[in-house]
């Protein structure tokens, strides 16, 4: 095969592929970044009319934005790290050997089969402050019932419960899977240096699950980012904007509100945070590495 | 947000798409000729459909050359989906339902074609009650026709008001025929206050270890703009300036104020009202008896009559200082701006708004209140309509004349809709009213003011 | 982490069960609640007893309406049809991409690369208002094709390809190409036979991400006939408000159907991933 000839049949089987994203990824984002820049105009009924950044000062004006940007920042501050550990105590948890631990596996994966939209409905269900099975689970322990999600302190938090709950699992396989490649002498060559379970953790185990552990901490943050369908179908937003994120801001933006501008927008803002997180992730990993 | 260039695209592509379809079409269906199909975005929620369906089917046998296709949602999404297919300029919507607030919303933004051509201001003014042609205008066009109205009702569950002891009001009830002059007589001097019904609510409401089993009070649409505007009306207050776009000094003006406080204290002062409940589940509650007094649509009797509640329906209460007010205003029709058969839509229009034929098999099947003129008189002949439950219709006819205010005629409706939910929502969890009013007065004057422009 | 003896103190059992508890209760009241009539549903919960956990006898009757009276039926097809469907065209497509940029030599191939695994980093909200337009145009608004094609082509998927095929020794493609083979046979003889794994688990993956979409399916999708199940639920949940154990019915098919695939698979997934290995 020559070079050239390769070449060709290289972009013809990637064509397909590329022609998708290209289509249905980066065409809309490029219309995404582009209709930011129009707003309707009342007074042309309707009509698009080119507004430059015009859009973008409403939005930095305006208080809720701000808000929203908060809630947003606040909720993937916490939201992110704790789902990449909650998922590698998972995986070290499944990657014991002992008799029962298939069984043990077994329940840590049920919750792969939830989709977020039935996680939500269902925690809704148990998290009604009057009627729930938690409320009446935590008051057989003595704990007063909780309003939960329409306590604007307690919503975003169990927002994060939830959407964990939910996600841990997904999260705990590609760990486990990093966990499992890791040759089992080096454990047993750690263990016979005498050093602590925990330092054996840190100083062996931990550099070489760097890859994956990045893998998670990256795609789980572009998601969690845009996080919304909880919003959505629990909170609306609520109560008292707190969790009122970014996402939800654009979507109210534009489904509800019709201003389609201003939710381009916000959709916007929100990409330029994540690549800007995900390229700061990055960053620190590879630093470490390169340490 | 599209470019010449793009539109012409698009506009290429779809000519394309449409030659293909219409070839294909063309070539599947023979030589049959082509009914034109009209497509009407409206709701999928309870028996609406189904409803909708019978007068769909009365008009396709008086018109067979026109098939109506029905694209249902539920009331959340239809908003939503409105929004995202008018602003694709989609040609395959002909009729859209209207949420009569949103007429002038959607005049603004180019969504619907004026019915102008089809309805002259004499035969307007005709043919449907005044406050419900008028919600349909928008800048002297005709823009959307009236399907039916609605009203508001007081329900008591007379079961818990016997067992507590307590003398419910005065309404309608089982084993009774009225007269619209009772039922006027009844509205006119017997109605209860809402400071009554706080204080039987507080007697009915049963409360054991911090668990409640029947709560005194509860709204329908709890935290609705629609529900809850006439506790501001109530006061006199309005939500927004005349010109429909300022919101300080209105939406937080003292009569709001006190009303807002009201509606916090049912929750969080007296806890009457359970929180947490949304508007889908409020009826359930009082259906399965446990809410003894319910404020909410006329559209309940049929569905309380059915779970077999034993209930009264009584007039909607008003505050001591101030005159009683209700809600009102329903789903109006509209033709699409893109429709490409607006004639065929306007037909089917004049079937389902305005024709005996059409407007009845509407009200028989979906029972709320006409806006029809003609449609009243028939009711308040008909001896049907007056006996339980039937005769609530003759309440509605009263309240309509006398207590309704329709809901404020302002381009950023969907704003006001929206925060006014969230605000009251918070107030309901506890916020403190002056804050939650002030912050969202100011936040709407922020949406007013790209209307200003 | 250890090797870990046979008989474990009881001490870490527990704490197995107890956060296996955290994750399984939720399902399994949800469960329990579907099996049992309405009534009953919220007497045991609240104030808590454990016959809300337990059943003494078991009521189908939630599971036989959602099909027969609510059209949950036509949903699951549609979900189980337009997963199917991705899942076929999405392992093609995918599949070739990541064995392209594993295997071949071209220029631009870092650029593409990595543009192409970028994309995923944008989630589908944030372009579905654009998406809807993009679709509108080709005129496949509440169509199959609007669900299936928009999920087809997937940058993790394609990166799992990629990785995996990477791992396999270049020496073999290197041999059959010395006696003369083309790519095609290439792919077909020698990657193809080792690839169970990285099949499966892209199969999975893609599979659960048709499964469990819920807004784009909401967006392009009106007609009845056409809703997925997700986005059917949260009508349901809107529609039949307090039908509860309808709804929990509703939850339970909708959740186990994946359950059923995902967790004989289970090891292959696991072998896929982890033969991805991240190294490459």
């Amino acid at each position: 095969m020559t070079y050239r000839r390769s070449a060709w049949i290289a972009y013809l089987l990637l064509s397909p592929a590329l022609l998708c994203l290209a289509v249905f990824r980066l065409w809309p984002i490029a219309t995404t970044l582009l209709g930011s820049l129009y707003s309707q105009s009342i007074m042309q009924a309707g009509k698009d009319v080119f507004v430059g950044l015009n859009n973008y000062t409403q939005l930095f004006r305006d208080p809720i934005f701000w808000q929203s940007l908060w809630v947003t920042i606040k909720l993937n501050l916490v939201i992110n790290p704790l789902q990449v550990f909650i998922a590698l105590l998972l995986a070290i948890m499944a990657n014991q050997r002992f008799r029962g631990i298939g069984f043990y596996r077994l329940l840590f994966f049920i919750p792969l089969g939830v989709s977020v939209p039935i996680a939500s409905i269902l925690w809704r269900i148990m998290l009604d402050p009057n009627s729930g099975l938690a409320n009446s689970l935590i008051n057989l322990v003595g704990i007063p019932s909780q309003p939960f999600l329409i306590n604007k302190d307690q919503a975003l938090w169990c927002i994060v419960a939830i959407a964990t709950w939910k996600g841990a699992s997904f999260w705990m396989i590609f760990l486990w899977a990093g966990l499992q490649d890791i040759p089992r002498q080096l454990y047993e060559a750690a263990r016979i240096d005498g050093a602590g379970r925990i330092s054996r953790f840190f100083r062996i185990i931990f550099p070489l699950l760097r890859r994956p552990l990045l893998f998670v901490l990256i795609t789980d943050t572009a998601v969690n980012f845009l996080l919304f369908v909880p919003m959505f179908l629990l909170t609306r937003g609520g109560p008292s904007y707190s969790t009122n994120v970014l996402m939800y801001e654009a979507y109210k933006s534009g489904f509800v509100y019709g201003d389609m501008g201003r939710a381009l927008a916000l959709v916007m803002v929100l990409l330029v945070l994540v690549i800007t997180t995900v390229a700061m992730q990055f960053r620190l990993f590879s630093q470490e590495e390169a340490n | 947000m599209n470019t010449s260039a793009h539109r012409f695209a698009y506009r290429l592509s779809s000519w394309r798409c449409f030659c293909l379809i219409a070839t294909l079409s063309g070539c599947v269906l023979g030589s049959a000729s082509a009914a034109t199909v009209l497509h009407w975005m409206t709701l999928s929620d309870n028996a609406w459909p189904g409803n909708v369906k019978k007068v769909v089917a009365a008009f396709e046998a008086q018109n067979p050359d026109i098939k109506i296709q029905l694209d249902t949602y539920p009331f959340r999404d239809l908003f939503e989906t409105i929004e995202v297919r008018m602003k694709a300029q989609d040609k395959d919507v002909d009729l859209i339902s209207v949420d009569v607030p949103l007429v002038a919303s959607y005049s603004v933004r180019g969504y619907l074609a004026p019915l102008d051509d089809y309805f002259s201001k004499d035969q307007i003014e005709k043919t449907w009650i005044k406050a419900s042609w008028q919600a349909g205008m928008y800048n002297g066009h005709f823009m959307a026709a009236p399907q039916n109205t609605s009203t508001q009702f007081m329900f008591i569950n007379r079961k818990l008001f016997r067992d507590a002891g307590i003398e419910p009001p005065k309404g309608l009830a089982a084993d009774q025929t009225v007269t619209y002059d009772q039922v006027a007589q009844i509205a006119a001097n017997d109605r209860w206050t809402w400071e009554q019904v706080v204080d039987a609510a507080k007697k009915l409401t049963k409360t054991e270890n911090g668990r409640t089993d029947v709560w005194g009070f509860e709204f329908d649409q709890v935290s609705r703009l629609y529900q809850l505007q006439c506790l501001g009306d109530s006061l006199g207050a309005t939500l927004v300036g005349p010109d429909g776009l300022t919101a300080q000094g209105y939406f937080n003006s003292p009569g709001w104020l006190k009303a807002a406080q009201w509606y916090g204290d049912l929750f969080n002062k007296w806890k009457i009202s359970p929180k947490n409940v949304p508007p889908d589940e409020s009826p359930s509650l009082f259906s399965g008896g446990k809410v003894a007094i319910f404020v909410g649509g006329e559209w309940n009797v049929g569905r309380f009559k059915e779970a077999g509640v034993d209930f009264e329906v009584a007039p909607i209460p008003y505050f001591k200082e101030g005159k009683p007010a209700s809600g009102t205003g329903s789903w109006h029709v509209g033709i699409s701006k893109n429709s490409q058969h607006q004639a065929e839509a306007a037909k089917f229009i004049q079937f389902l708004c305005v024709s005996d034929a059409g407007a009845t098999v509407w009200f028989e099947g979906q029972g709320q209140s006409p806006a029809l003129i003609a449609l009243w008189s028939k009711i308040s002949a008909d001896q049907k309509f007056h006996t339980f439950p039937n005769d609530a219709y003759l309440l509605g006819d009263y309240e309509a004349q006398h207590t309704a205010v329709p809901r404020p005629l302002t381009p950023a409706y969907l704003q006001l809709e929206d925060i006014f939910a969230s605000t009251y929502e918070d107030i309901r969890n506890g916020v403190d009213p002056k804050e939650a009013l002030d912050g969202a007065a100011q936040r709407l004057d922020v949406f007013f003011a790209q209307f200003k422009r | 982490m250890k090797n870990a003896i046979f008989g474990v103190r009881l001490p870490l059992h527990l704490l197995y069960i107890f956060v296996g508890l955290l994750f399984v209760l939720p399902l399994w009241w949800s469960l329990t609640s579907s099996l049992r009539p309405l009534e009953e549903i919220f007497k045991y919960t609240s104030p808590f007893s454990l016959k809300a956990l337990f059943l003494d006898h078991l009521d189908f009757s939630a599971y036989f309406t959602i099909f027969t009276e609510r059209g949950f039926g036509v949903a699951v097809l549609n979900s189980v049809f337009v997963a199917a469907m991705t899942v076929l065209g999405g392992l093609i497509i995918n599949g070739l991409a990541g064995f392209v940029f594993a295997v071949f030599q071209f220029p631009g191939r870092q650029f593409l690369f990595f543009v192409t695994v970028l994309s995923f980093l944008v989630p589908f909200e944030a372009i579905s208002i654009p998406l809807y337009n993009v679709i509108k145009l080709f005129g496949w608004i509440d169509s199959y094709y609007a669900l299936i094609v928009p999920g087809l082509a997937n940058g993790v998927v394609i990166f799992l390809f990629r990785q995996f095929f990477s791992q396999i020794p270049r020496e073999l493609a290197e041999a059959a190409r010395m006696d003369g083979a083309g790519w095609l046979r290439i792919l077909w003889n020698i990657y193809l036979p080792l690839s169970k794994p990285v099949i499966i688990s892209a199969g999975l993956l893609i599979f659960l991400f048709q499964w469990e979409s819920f807004l784009w399916p909401l967006i392009c999708t009106r007609s009845e006939n056409l809703k997925v199940i997700q986005v059917a639920l949260a009508g349901f949940q809107q529609r039949y408000t307090t039908q509860w154990n309808e709804l929990f019915a509703a939850s339970n098919v909708a959740t186990v159907i994946p359950l059923f695939i995902l967790l004989p698979l289970q090891r292959f997934y696991i072998q896929g991933v982890t033969a991805a290995g991240f190294k490459g």
